[in-house]
């Protein structure tokens, strides 16, 4: 017993039912393809600079990359010839399984190898990297544990071709729960480090960010919004709003009431992040974060939300335990 | 039975896992627990080191790198990063990682790095004469922010929007490089 009435075995019950219930995680496929495409633009913008950024003809020797690192970090390039061919190579390997992961050919062993690139990328020059690059990393550690090829993919279209049953995914939904903390702790360690300065809880915040030459200023920004960056009442009220809304995503994604709610307002301050600032695809990728707080299941070709192997009545959409499993509970 | 044994390895799996990026990415005083959770998540891969978004408070100076490549004929070709207001949407997209680049290596965590990064400029920059190069000098540039605000109301240094301080106001030569005959 630990006080109050909440005894060990409470806890282990709701653990259970928090990451062990199944429901369909078709959504996963989904996930995968947009987690795909938007690397498949990373590494697009990459390319022409491949030679500049991990070459040994390049910006940062492989000598000079390891004493900017942790002595923990590993990368691929630390144990292969230190030549331009071997970069090209990698990277050419990168982005055929980035490909595959899109086409969904054997995705989770692609999911893997994606993690494996991007450590050995990063880890290789550090300085070029940001929270972006951690999110696109920690991502596709967590796609490798999803049912990611049961829709959407290679594998779901030969099944259907050779009539055979679609996969199964009705899933324990531990591998989607991982992927919601992600993003809450995005959202909530934001709110917190920010809490932790003076700018925010003054209102300054915003007039700093806005009058940064590199990340601020991408489009046109109409002349009454122009206004706004120039009050500091303004600035001091958007700020604030920032805070708030950050904070209200974090816990609003978690309840059922607020949760359309607060998918909306982290889409839209996503959307006007990246109309302002030049964060490169941060801002997409959160957006594809939050693809798993929505409730969508993905019909097969017949048109059917169907499971093979499984009672569909086991399939579980909502993020809080069904009603029989409460009831059993209590 | 095997179900069973599968499903405890998972909650063992979570538990850790969860434990490891908590300590890892909540903005809390976790101590000396930190470091050594740290080189876990690291030997793993899955270092995330916290979520500070524009935090604790954003960024206060506009920063720009140049550099001066010296020859043996006693010429000299300057370099400059790109000055960013300048650049279209696309542009500005396209060059991204030159922008991260540059903001970051200036700074004096990554000085190890600053030889290597002077020895390419000085490969990539070539003397009209065919002279080899014999020194890099890598200058960093800054405009400081100011705080918008003093106690009396708005500050003498209130910045108005849309054309940001060019990174100009103070210069420093951070690094000299010279560059031995091959």
């Amino acid at each position: 017993m630990i006080g109050s009435g909440l005894d060990i075995r409470t806890i282990l019950s709701a653990w259970n039912r928090f990451f062990h219930s199944e429901r369909d995680l078709s959504i996963c496929c989904v996930l995968r393809v947009v987690y795909a495409l938007l690397l498949l633009v990373n590494l697009a913008f990459l390319a022409p600079d491949v030679g500049k950024w991990f070459g040994p003809e390049g910006v940062l020797s492989l000598e000079a990359s390891r004493k900017i690192i942790d002595s923990d970090l590993w990368s691929l390039f630390h144990f292969l010839p230190d030549t331009t061919a071997t970069v090209w190579i990698c990277f050419a390997l990168f982005v055929v399984q980035a490909v595959l992961l899109l086409l969904g050919v054997l995705p989770r062993l692609q999911a893997l190898c994606v993690f494996i690139w991007l450590c050995s990328f990063q880890h290789r020059n550090i300085i070029l990297f940001d929270g972006e690059d951690v999110l696109f990393r920690v991502m596709a550690f967590l796609l490798i544990w999803m049912p990611i090829g049961a829709r959407l993919s290679w594998h779901s279209w030969r099944r259907s071709r050779n009539g055979e049953p679609p996969l199964e995914v009705i899933r324990p939904v531990w591998p989607l729960r991982l992927m919601q903390l992600q993003m809450t702790l995005i959202y909530g360690a934001s709110v917190v480090e920010k809490l932790k300065g003076t700018d925010w809880v003054q209102g300054t915040a915003l007039y700093y960010v806005s009058r940064l030459d590199d990340l601020w200023g991408r489009f046109p920004i109409p002349g009454f919004v122009a206004g706004w960056f120039d009050s500091l009442t303004a600035l001091a009220w958007m700020g604030w709003g920032v805070l708030f809304a950050e904070a209200f995503v974090a816990a609003g994604l978690w309840i059922k009431q607020t949760r359309l709610l607060a998918l909306l307002v982290a889409v839209g301050i996503h959307l006007s992040l990246d109309y302002f600032m030049n964060l490169f695809l941060f801002q997409w990728l959160m957006i594809t974060g939050l693809i798993v707080f929505t409730n969508w299941r993905l019909p097969t070709k017949a048109g059917r939300v169907e499971t093979t192997g499984a009672d569909p009545s086991k399939a579980d959409d909502s993020l809080e335990p069904r009603a029989d499993e409460s009831a059993r509970m209590a | 039975m095997k179900r069973h044994w599968r499903k405890g390895l998972i909650n063992v799996l979570l538990l850790i896992y969860l434990v490891l990026v908590g300590i890892d990415s909540l903005p809390i005083g976790w101590g000396r627990l930190k470091e050594s959770t740290e080189v876990v998540l690291e030997k793993a891969g899955l270092w995330q080191g916290g979520w500070a978004l524009f935090a604790p408070n954003p960024d206060k100076v506009n920063a720009s790198l140049s550099a001066g490549v010296e020859y043996a004929d006693g010429t000299f070709q300057p370099w400059h990063s790109p000055d960013w207001q300048e650049l279209t949407p696309w542009q500005k997209m396209r060059e991204f990682r030159h922008m991260e680049f540059y903001d970051d290596i200036r700074l004096d965590r990554y000085s190890d790095a600053w030889p290597s990064f002077a020895r390419y400029l000085s490969r990539d920059l070539t003397s009209e004469s065919g002279a080899a190069p014999v020194a890099v000098q890598l200058t960093r540039h800054w405009h400081e922010i100011q705080s918008p605000v003093t106690e009396e109301g708005v500050s003498l240094f209130f910045l108005p929007f849309g054309e940001p301080p060019a990174p100009g106001q103070f210069g420093y030569p951070f690094h000299l490089e010279e560059i031995s005959a091959p």
